[in-house]
């Protein structure tokens, strides 16, 4: 087995884009990401060898990240967000009208409830199966497959009502 | 497979369906469309929430790693200094008490167990050694010291870890004192301070040595350590 420097380097290098990908959508503040994220990969680190496959790393620091935003509650420190503040990061060579888009969903992802919002992005992000899903979160896989369900639900809904109001449903 | 059921799936999980679902797709055009329709949608989904990472995300969290391992190093380090003079300290005040001490695998633990319990033994010490065979010890780390306050009780080589140092007893005003000379390139690093509820020790580096001198708390340790520092010179 590689040293264990070589080996968090290796999962700095494969997983911590997504990771800190899934921490702003959990708590939907990019500094609040970076803190949750440089703690995860701390904790990792002094934990490094009771991981024993990397295959479950990704899965692995999820939880770790989940148990240090649950301490930043404990800690009482909600920042209450104001959602028309997300930083929506560059999106350069798009058209504006993509650009647009694209900010509407990220709007509307980041407004959907938690509940529903954080399977969704293990999913899609994280590309975490059912299962996997009720693993991480604790619940049973018919909850995850219903909140999904409803996520998209939502965000269809949200869009087709965002375009219309647009012009451009067609209907 | 009624469309109910079949919406549900495809909203739940798009890119990932069973086999029933996947051959209602193949039997229905409209469905195929459907599926395709939230496909699509999924990819919308999945780029709006690619976010870029923050600069230097990756540097920064390896960075981190190495500091904190760093840091974790030199408090190693001075702890390892630390015993090791209280090793020092034990071997140098009696031997005979290690002998007749119940058996430890670790000496560290044992000397700091007996630390306390061997002080008096020092009292019952009376040798008086010249400083010209302190000196001639000291050759081997290539210092002299032009003087040392106080009686000199006692000079020997010590040896803990491998690293073989001078250590000195001094009687100053009735105060004790014990002086470790060691060669640096030895040492990781080491504590500036250190000590317990009765000792305090001071360490100070010069030229290729250590100098680490440990007395009793209420005891001029600093001005000891001073005084001694200020004696140091250099052989060729």
């Amino acid at each position: 087995m590689a040293t264990k420097q070589k080996r968090y380097e290796a999962i700095v290098n494969a997983l911590s884009t997504d990771l800190y990908r899934y921490a702003y959508w959990l708590c939907r503040d990019p500094n609040i990401a970076d803190d949750l994220v440089q703690e995860t990969f701390l904790r990792a680190w002094r934990a490094i060898d009771s991981l024993k496959d990397e295959k479950a790393a990704k899965a692995w620091l999820i939880t770790i990240l989940r148990r240090e935003n649950a301490r930043r509650f404990e800690r009482k420190q909600l920042d209450i967000v104001d959602i028309d503040d997300y930083q929506v990061a560059d999106q350069i060579s798009q058209s504006s009208e993509q650009i647009m888009e694209n900010q509407i969903l990220h709007k509307h992802i980041a407004n959907l409830a938690e509940e529903y919002r954080e399977p969704l992005v293990l999913q899609i992000i994280g590309g975490f199966n059912g299962e996997e899903i009720a693993d991480l979160l604790n619940l049973n896989k018919n909850t995850v497959m219903t909140r999904l369900f409803r996520a998209r639900n939502q965000l269809k809904d949200a869009i087709e009502h965002a375009n219309r109001d647009r012009g451009l449903y067609n209907g | 497979m009624d469309d109910l059921e079949f919406r549900r799936k495809l909203y739940a999980s798009p890119q990932d369906l069973d086999k029933d679902t996947q051959d209602a797709i193949a039997a229905d055009p409209a469905k195929a469309r459907f599926a395709d329709d939230m496909l699509q949608f999924d990819q919308e989904i999945a780029k709006a929430m690619k976010i870029d990472a923050p600069d230097q995300l990756k540097e920064r969290l390896i960075l981190r790693q190495t500091l904190f391992q760093h840091r974790l190093e030199k408090r190693r380090a001075r702890r390892h200094i630390a015993i090791a003079a209280s090793v020092a300290f034990a071997v140098g005040v009696g031997l005979t008490m290690l002998n007749t001490a119940p058996t430890n695998h670790n000496i560290a633990d044992y000397a700091l167990a007996h630390l306390h319990h061997e002080i008096s033994l020092l009292n019952k010490d009376d040798g008086n050694v010249s400083l010209t065979k302190v000196n001639a010890k000291l050759m081997d780390f290539s210092v002299q010291m032009s003087a040392l306050p106080g009686r000199i009780i006692a000079a020997d080589y010590c040896r803990f870890d491998g690293i073989q140092g001078l250590h000195i007893l001094l009687d100053d005003n009735g105060g004790k004192y014990t002086v470790f000379v060691f060669p640096k390139d030895r040492l990781l690093e080491s504590q500036p301070i250190f000590g317990d509820n009765e000792f305090l020790g001071l360490t100070s580096a010069h030229g290729d040595i250590q100098l680490v001198v440990i007395g009793k708390k209420d005891e001029p340790v600093a001005d000891v350590s001073k005084q001694i520092q200020d004696t140091l010179n250099w052989t060729i």
